[in-house]
């Protein structure tokens, strides 16, 4: 009588199936893990966003805000910044680099915001 | 061990291939619960001076956004001195005269910050509009007054004439004037949390300017993560971990600032001196479970400097009041009771427990 081995041919097709759910299950939380994006708004109204791991180079934009206040924003692969405002208290500039998940910067006069979401991250910033 | 036989063999083939069916479908429905089905709706609004962010989630979420929001902008047309006809307005053309009638909400706000003056000393006072009017840095105004101006100002920075009574409130002399901005996104928090439960969402989170509501728990029971802004930078220095009904403010002396012959000028004025506040600290994060009381201990904890700050918070430790303090010399203090919440990012600081 033979001995039942370990594996056996017909054991394969089972052992793909646990392979391939393996697989699944990886790919999937990793994909549920959201890319860093930034989100530029005008008065709560989303005017740009982007996936900062497909920016290949750092580029400026200009955005319109309220009362006649406009400003420089820069953004590359690390985030954003507001380069240039308009505005008289110049906060927004001051506040720097915003590439993690609910950091922001404001430009509080011309309602100007740039805001990163997703990633690995804080729900929320306190300040 | 047993031989398997040629029946069993097969019937544990089939048991494991029904089990790796029902684990695909598990990761499956995990990853669409948590992104396209239940995908948390973000509302970007400006409120109090400050940028309002809401992320909530469950039925319902849009209009419960768009409610909070409204019910905020209702808040600052009620307690903003610089709205015509808000109820501070009117108090504060009232000094000296008559108690007025005022709103609920304005009413136990004050009961609130003069809860907060008499047990701070003053470090907190409400009344420090004529001080913070002159040196005006919500306009964004970046000199420093006049001294002989401050020291004519002083006298009239003084909490107990807020007279409150039967819903209604006064100013026992003329010149004395009342500011809740120290409360204002606090309060606009509590404001949002409270048409959350209102409505019934499943969960949410606000941030009104650095202020911070939480509304609901997470599913799973994880907890929400905080994070604490580096008062040196624009990054985080670490983050709280904290559940539902939990409220987050912030003061640092990097906020609203300007420097002027080498001397850094911020919005943390000192009742008693007229100037900002000389303290060890660069900032004071406070948790408590009310929007308006962390937002006024914040403000209060950064003024009268930590030691004081501690037995403060202890005060109201019914409210479950605790901090997280950034020095000057790059240390974090943390209160006994949140240090197991707190988790440091950043190597260059220590964290110590206190209090």
């Amino acid at each position: 009588m033979d001995k039942r081995s370990l594996l056996q041919k017909r054991d394969i097709p089972v052992l793909l199936v646990i392979l391939l759910a393996a697989v699944s299950c990886i790919l999937l939380l990793q994909q549920s893990r959201p890319a860093k994006v930034i989100v530029i708004e005008q008065n709560g109204r989303e005017l740009h966003r982007y996936i900062l791991s497909e920016l290949t180079e750092v580029q400026t934009l200009h955005v319109d805000g309220m009362n006649g206040i406009s400003a420089e924003i820069e953004i590359g692969a690390s985030g954003a910044r507001f380069v240039e405002a308009g505005c008289p208290d110049r906060q927004c500039i001051h506040t720097g680099l915003v590439s993690k998940g609910n950091e922001s910067a404001i430009c509080l006069p011309g309602r100007i915001s740039i805001r990163a979401v997703g990633g690995d991250s804080a729900d929320a910033v306190t300040y | 061990m047993k031989k398997l036989t040629e029946k069993s063999a097969r019937r544990l083939t089939g048991i494991l291939i029904i089990a790796a069916v029902l684990l695909f479908a598990a990761a499956a429905g995990i990853y669409f619960y948590y992104t396209g089905v239940y995908e948390g709706y973000e509302v970007t609004t400006y409120s109090m001076g400050s940028y309002v962010q809401q992320t909530l989630y469950g039925n319902g979420k849009e209009d419960a956004a768009r409610e909070a929001a409204n019910n905020i902008a209702e808040l600052e047309d009620t307690i903003s001195w610089r709205k015509e006809g808000s109820d501070i307005q009117r108090l504060n053309a009232e000094a000296g005269g008559a108690f007025i009638d005022v709103e609920a909400v304005t009413y136990s706000l004050l009961e609130l910050t003069q809860d907060v003056a008499e047990i701070s000393g003053g470090a907190f006072d409400v009344t420090i509009a004529p001080l913070s009017r002159l040196w005006d840095f919500d306009g964004g105004k970046q000199t420093v007054p006049e001294a002989t101006l401050i020291e004519k100002l002083i006298p009239n920075v003084d909490y107990s004439r807020v007279l409150l009574s039967d819903e209604q409130a006064a100013l026992k002399l003329k010149n004395t004037a009342v500011d809740l901005g120290a409360v204002g996104k606090g309060a606009a928090c509590d404001v949002a949390v409270r048409t959350y439960e209102q409505l019934g969402i499943d969960r949410g989170i606000i941030a009104v300017g650095g202020s911070v509501g939480i509304y609901g728990d997470k599913p799973g029971g994880s907890a929400w993560k905080v994070a604490v802004r580096d008062p040196e930078s624009s990054a985080s220095l670490g983050e709280l971990a904290l559940n539902g009904g939990s409220f987050i403010s912030t003061s640092g002396s990097y906020e609203k600032c300007f420097e002027k012959d080498g001397v850094l000028y911020h919005h943390l004025l000192n009742p008693k001196t007229g100037y900002p506040a000389d303290s060890s600290l660069l900032s004071v994060t406070v948790v408590a479970s009310s929007g308006a009381l962390s937002d006024a201990l914040s403000t209060a904890c950064f003024v009268t400097d930590m030691d004081r700050a501690v037995l403060l918070l202890s005060e109201y430790s019914g409210q479950n009041a605790g901090a997280v303090f950034v020095t000057k010399d790059s240390e974090v203090y943390v209160t006994s009771g949140l240090f197991e919440a707190f988790t440091l990012y950043d190597d260059s600081y220590e964290v110590k427990s206190i209090g």
